[in-house]
């Protein structure tokens, strides 16, 4: 039964290891996305002054 | 440009875990103990169904791969990299699972049976796949080669499908089952299956705004005039005209920022 558990206790945490890394991964997109905003937002302020 | 909480994919994943939950009430509850090898036999369930997964997996990745060479378009890449990602995680953890259930029913974590042996040559091309990725920077050229790396790969799928037919082993062919055990295998099987579809659509449509991402990125940097200063790294004719030595130090050439990921070239 020991046996058992251990097999599908390293399923499921390889499972959600990847579930983790795309939700890093997807973290940094928002960043990334944010960053720009913010970067254009900045851009357009100076040409309309 | 708006940022909005998406909750599509959650909403997705509901029904997939209440799948998942019903085939593991089924391993658990409902499947009959196998009189031999007893509880550990309910590997099984789970073993079979993320084996497959690593098969279907490479075949994805390699028909993505087949994709791209024959329409260049970058998107046939994010399917083949997401395919390839979550192939390599069923084909580690079929090597695992199969591994532990070894070590009970025959005694040793490992043999060089013809099913093992070829699903662990699988396991090494999905690793070294993901190992030529992650070495190249151009993403044409990333593409273009991963692709043949995985097309060439994908061979190894009927050696690893038929071994146990083809070659003499102690892996079984497809041995008899009671009803509900095969009942059971099935929900699982369907289960897992379902799981990966939802975790490979949402990995290749991460891939796809990564890449949308950083096409807005370089619009935004034509548009301010360049801010980022474009490194110039000189063609090989060029270091040799100006006395240059082929080997330079590696701070000499610049390289993007590693840091964020969607610094990548365009090149759709």
């Amino acid at each position: 039964m020991i046996t058992l558990a251990v097999a599908y206790s390293i399923v499921w945490a390889a499972v959600a290891f990847y579930l983790l890394y795309m939700g890093a991964a997807q973290r940094r997109l928002q960043q990334n996305l944010e960053s720009l905003e913010h970067r254009m937002n900045h851009s357009r302020e100076g040409a309309d002054s | 440009m708006k940022s909005t909480l998406n909750v599509g994919p959650a909403l997705h994943g509901i029904p997939v875990v209440g799948l998942l939950t019903t085939a593991l009430v089924g391993i658990f509850w409902f499947a009959p103990t196998e009189l031999t090898m007893g509880p550990v036999q309910r590997i099984l369930y789970v073993h079979v169904g993320v084996a497959w997964l690593g098969l279907v997996g490479m075949v994805l990745a390699a028909a993505a791969g087949l994709g791209y060479l024959i329409r260049r378009d970058i998107r046939w890449d994010h399917w083949s990299q997401a395919s390839a990602e979550l192939g390599c995680l069923c084909c580690t953890l079929t090597l695992l699972t199969g591994s532990i259930w070894a070590h009970e029913a025959w005694g040793t974590w490992w043999t060089w049976d013809p099913r093992l042996t070829t699903a662990l040559i699988l396991w090494m091309i999905f690793v070294g796949h993901l190992l030529v990725r992650s070495q190249i920077d151009d993403p044409a050229a990333r593409a273009r080669i991963a692709a043949v790396v995985v097309i060439v790969g994908a061979l190894d799928v009927p050696l690893v499908t038929m071994a146990t037919r083809w070659f003499r082993g102690i892996h079984p062919v497809s041995p008899e089952m009671a009803p509900a055990m095969k009942a059971v295998l099935i929900v699982s099987v369907i289960a897992w299956t379902v799981f990966f579809a939802l975790i490979l659509f949402t990995r290749a449509r991460q891939l796809r705004l990564a890449e949308r991402l950083s096409r807005l990125q370089r619009t935004e940097r034509a548009t301010t005039g360049g801010s980022r200063p474009k490194s110039h790294v000189p063609r090989r004719s060029e270091r040799l005209r100006t006395g240059q030595t082929p080997l330079q130090p590696h701070h000499a050439f610049p390289r993007p920022n590693r840091s964020i990921d969607l610094q990548t070239e365009d090149h759709t």
